[in-house]
């Protein structure tokens, strides 16, 4: 069907035309202390249809295969492009990539279709039950996710890419109470792969929960953090969200071409202290956000976003290459069928430094030390940004001393990313999660302990 | 297939109670980047979701209509590890009210062409400066029906219909300023000339944003929006019954009456106005719609329940049996029904003009947008967020626009803080999960500014 959807297209005059045709099946169970809370299964399948005519976008997708209604989709994909070409002066096109005739299916060691889901309820349970042990912990619920995504990608430039890519989750969220104070966290772990991804990348699901269900406990009895300016060590999962909010969201090519990236036109000049180098690369086998081709059919590869604090490149759709000039780099990315790829980015992550951590904490004489991520936001155009570490704990004299609470930073990502003056050696990534831009796709972040010398610390 | 269908194979299969869940939609955006229209895109979704009890357990599983058995198999198999909560039955009360004024063929079919043009009024009327960048933003428009259907022999459908737009502008002069706006309905009611006109016009406002001269504690009158995204990741789950009964709310249920807020707020789940854009008949399991109480007059008055939460707390449900993913773009990411809020309603007697608010406020700050809002503490309700967008006020006036200001409060501390409210009160979707709001202007007293 794909195939004559290409032809039709053509003869209705569009300039280009791709096809991304998708079965989903997904396992997800949902734990509540040790009671089930959700269990479900489920499958679709569905089709996206994107027209560019007279250097304008038309997409449709439908759920229903059948043939009249991807007909129907086409058309009506065909339609907007023609009603939205009349609509500007600007005309927009594909940068060219070779043209690909390929077939990649990521089989799973332990297949999630094959694997029982009493083995995933066990080790649902399993964390519920350790976490639980801990004393102070008064909640804990777990969560299992698995997804497998089969795609098919024709254009009418004659590629013709199939995919198969599996990805599992797990995921744990932990309440302690004590009297009146109560205090919650969040730890996952995953990444491409089925069950054995977790031994594969030897994160530790169960280790993980406990881990996290201590530091709920510690959080209790944390202080609130001074706030004001200060030195602040970032641990890998925290440098692994500012990677991706503060830096990686501002070389999105598709906002540096709507005039919001503050990297606007600063390829080539230095954005960072030399000791920083930032990387997206969604090559990385097990790893959450990893893909063998974008949602355009261009292969998936490494980018060195910055290299020793210069700005090398931008993360690039076909589109927006066409647009600037540049090389496609693989970073076309969609949620699902039903929408139409953006750039995005994969596995974002500050590459190693030379530092042990002691010597980035021995010379801090007032600090934090930040670990993990409740998350964080970015006005690109501005360059500012805001996040907040799950845990934290204030630096004197060069020692870890007592923990702090809601310890949050915001700043502008530039003075930040000079502000950097030294990085660790002990990269790992951090934990896995989905990036949203309207849509959602899932993405990993990284890095070693950095150290910033000054940056904006808030309290609550 | 029709629901009673599914309904026998899935008793004749093994269940002793189902529940089938349809939806059905179309929806069509127009997208504008920098400066043009550059973007038009939509899609028809179909599914189906169904719940089976079996032996006192619960199993759910999504489909297309062709995997009915396939998926009803898969929903008895995961029954067996299911939740087993004690006399569960699926919902029988069938006493749904009609609903109005929240679906319009005018929006559900309207010409692409039409909503081009539209899109395009909106992103020239931003631009009131010759600078000025349209980076970011549209239109977009459809319907959504649904069904549900159990084996008590309930029926509960609605339709809905549903136009929204919004524009973010920015201004690259003197320094970088932005500004976004946003509206949406259910009905073709929105100027969205207006949308992008004060999109375009805070961008103007922020030029040569300083920084905050004299922080402290202070006044913040909040932008609708700005309300919402706050209470959406506190308040708002913490009045859920389950995170209640379970000890993750500083809500508890025997706190019931109890004053949580100043005198004279209430906060109300308004689940029949259709000014709420998640406005049915029934919530996603057929429970009935209706206004619920949660803050009134100041003081606590309800939690929200599902079928589930409600039976396992010996609640009654409350309409709120949601199934998040499964309005607008994405049924087929259908999850079974959870609590989750519809319409978030919040009503103050001290209501005035937007100019009277602000020549209330002997120091303070108008907050018009933040960042970081989902980072809050859903437990605690305490929240850390910078804003972007702000303006000092002094004696009444508008004194400066302010680049960057961390605000750190508490979701109750907000709520005991606050001294008035505008009179216009918009819709507002929630940020991330499918709630809304019908929210006002809100000036609090009493918050950190730094």
């Amino acid at each position: 069907m794909e195939e004559e959807l290409i032809r039709k297209a053509l003869d209705m005059g569009a300039d280009y035309c791709d096809i991304r045709t998708a079965r989903v099946s997904g396992t997800s169970l949902e734990l509540k202390d040790s009671q089930v809370e959700k269990a479900i299964f489920g499958e679709s399948e569905g089709m996206g249809i994107r027209v560019l005519y007279n250097g304008a976008w038309g997409f449709y997708s439908t759920h229903d295969m059948s043939e009249a209604s991807l007909l129907n989709a086409l058309e009506t994909a065909f339609k907007l492009a023609k009603a939205t070409s009349q609509m500007g002066e600007r005309k927009t096109g594909m940068a060219d990539v070779p043209v690909v005739t390929d077939t990649v299916i990521w089989q799973p060691k332990k297949d999630p279709m094959s694997t029982g889901i009493k083995e995933k309820h066990e080790l649902l349970r399993d964390m519920v039950t350790r976490a639980k042990e801990v004393q102070g912990i008064k909640t804990v619920s777990a969560g299992y996710a698995d997804k497998t995504l089969y795609q098919r990608l024709v254009n009418t430039d004659g590629s013709d890419v199939r995919t198969q890519v599996t990805r599992t989750y797990v995921r744990a969220s932990l309440v302690a109470k004590d009297g009146s104070n109560i205090s919650s966290l969040v730890v996952s772990a995953g990444g491409t792969g089925g069950f054995e991804v977790f031994e594969q990348t030897g994160q530790d699901p169960i280790e993980n929960a406990v881990e996290g269900a201590e530091s709920a406990v510690r959080l209790l009895h944390a202080e609130k953090s001074p706030s004001g300016l200060m030195p602040v060590i970032s641990d890998p999962d925290l440098t692994g969200v500012f990677a991706h909010e503060a830096l990686g969201h501002a070389t999105e090519a598709d906002l540096v071409l709507a005039g919001d990236s503050c990297l606007e036109g600063m390829i080539g000049e230095m954005v960072g202290s030399e000791v920083v180098t930032i990387i997206d690369d969604p090559t990385r086998a097990n790893v959450y956000g990893s893909f063998p081709y974008d949602d355009e059919g261009v292969k998936a590869r490494k980018k060195v976003l910055v290299e020793n604090g210069v700005l090398k490149t931008y993360l690039l759709s076909r589109e927006t290459a066409f647009k600037l000039g540049m090389e496609p780099n693989g970073s076309a990315r969609a949620e699902s069928i039903a929408y139409r790829p953006l750039v995005r980015m994969s596995n974002t992550f500050i590459d190693n430094g030379d530092h042990s951590f002691e010597e980035l904490v021995e010379d801090i004489k007032l600090g934090i030390y930040a670990k993990g991520s409740r998350g964080g936001q970015v006005d690109t155009g501005k360059g500012t940004f805001q996040f907040s570490a799950q845990e934290a704990f204030l630096i004197e004299n060069g020692e870890i001393t007592k923990p702090l609470k809601d310890v949050s930073f915001g700043g502008r990502t530039l003075e930040i990313l000079k502000s950097i003056d030294a990085v660790g050696n002990d990269f790992r990534f951090g934990h896995p999660g989905s990036c949203g831009k309207g849509q959602w796709v899932p993405v990993s972040d990284g890095g070693p302990h950095i150290r910033i010398k000054e940056a904006n610390v808030g309290g609550a | 297939m029709e629901p009673e269908d599914i309904i026998k194979i899935a008793e004749r299969m093994g269940a002793d109670e189902a529940e089938v869940f349809f939806l059905r939609g179309t929806e069509t955006e127009i997208s504008v980047e920098n400066n043009q229209i550059d973007f038009g895109g939509g899609g028809a979704s179909t599914g189906y979701a169904i719940r089976v009890l079996k032996d006192g357990r619960i199993g759910f599983s999504y489909f297309s209509e062709e995997n009915t058995e396939k998926a009803i198999e898969s929903a008895l198999k995961l029954s067996k590890l299911g939740k087993n909560v004690e006399g569960y039955s699926f919902l029988k009360d069938d006493s749904f009210p009609v609903v109005d004024g929240i679906y319009s063929d005018d929006v559900a079919n309207m010409d692409p062409e039409e909503a081009l043009r539209m899109t395009k009024e909106m992103f020239e009327s931003a631009l009131l400066h010759e600078k000025m960048v349209v980076a970011g933003g549209g239109l977009g428009y459809g319907y959504t029906e649904y069904y549900v259907y159990n084996s008590h022999g309930v029926y509960a459908e609605g339709k809905e219909s549903s136009i929204g737009g919004g524009i973010y502008a920015v201004l690259p002069d003197k320094t970088v300023s932005n500004g976004t706006a946003f509206r949406v309905s259910h009905m073709k009611d929105i100027d969205f000339n207006e949308v992008g006109k004060e999109a375009g016009q805070r961008a103007l406002d922020t030029q040569g944003a300083g920084k905050l001269e004299k922080p402290g504690k202070m006044k913040i009158l909040f932008h609708p929006r700005t309300f919402a995204s706050l209470i959406e990741y506190t308040t708002v789950p913490q009045l859920y019954g389950n995170r209640a009964h379970r000890g993750e709310s500083v809500y508890r249920p025997e706190m019931l009456g109890e004053q949580v807020a100043v005198k004279g707020l209430s906060l109300y789940d308004d689940q029949l106005n259709p000014m709420g854009m998640y406005t049915a008949p029934s919530d996603d399991e057929g429970g009935v719609s209706r206004k619920l109480a949660l803050i009134e007059d100041g003081n606590l008055a309800g939690f929200m329940y599902d079928s589930i939460s409600a039976a396992e707390f010996g609640a009654e449900q409350t309409g709120n049996g949601m199934r998040s993913g499964a309005r607008f773009k994405s049924p087929r990411d259908s999850t079974p029904p959870e609590t989750v809020a519809r319409n978030i309603a919040l009503e103050f007697p001290e209501a005035k003009d937007f100019d009277a608010l602000v020549s209330e406020m002997d120091r303070g700050v108008i907050v018009y947008s933040v960042l970081g809002a989902h980072t809050a503490n859903a437990v605690t309700g305490d929240i850390s967020v910078n804003s972007p967008t702000l303006f000092y006020v002094e004696g009444g006036e508008i004194k400066y626009p302010v680049a960057s200001a961390m605000i750190g409060t508490n979701s109750t501390d907000l709520l005991k803080g606050i001294i008035a409210v505008s009179r216009e009160r918009r819709p507002v979707t929630g940020d991330i999960s499918g709630m809304s709001f019908i929210m006002p202007h809100v000036l609090v007293d009493g918050i950190n500014v730094a």
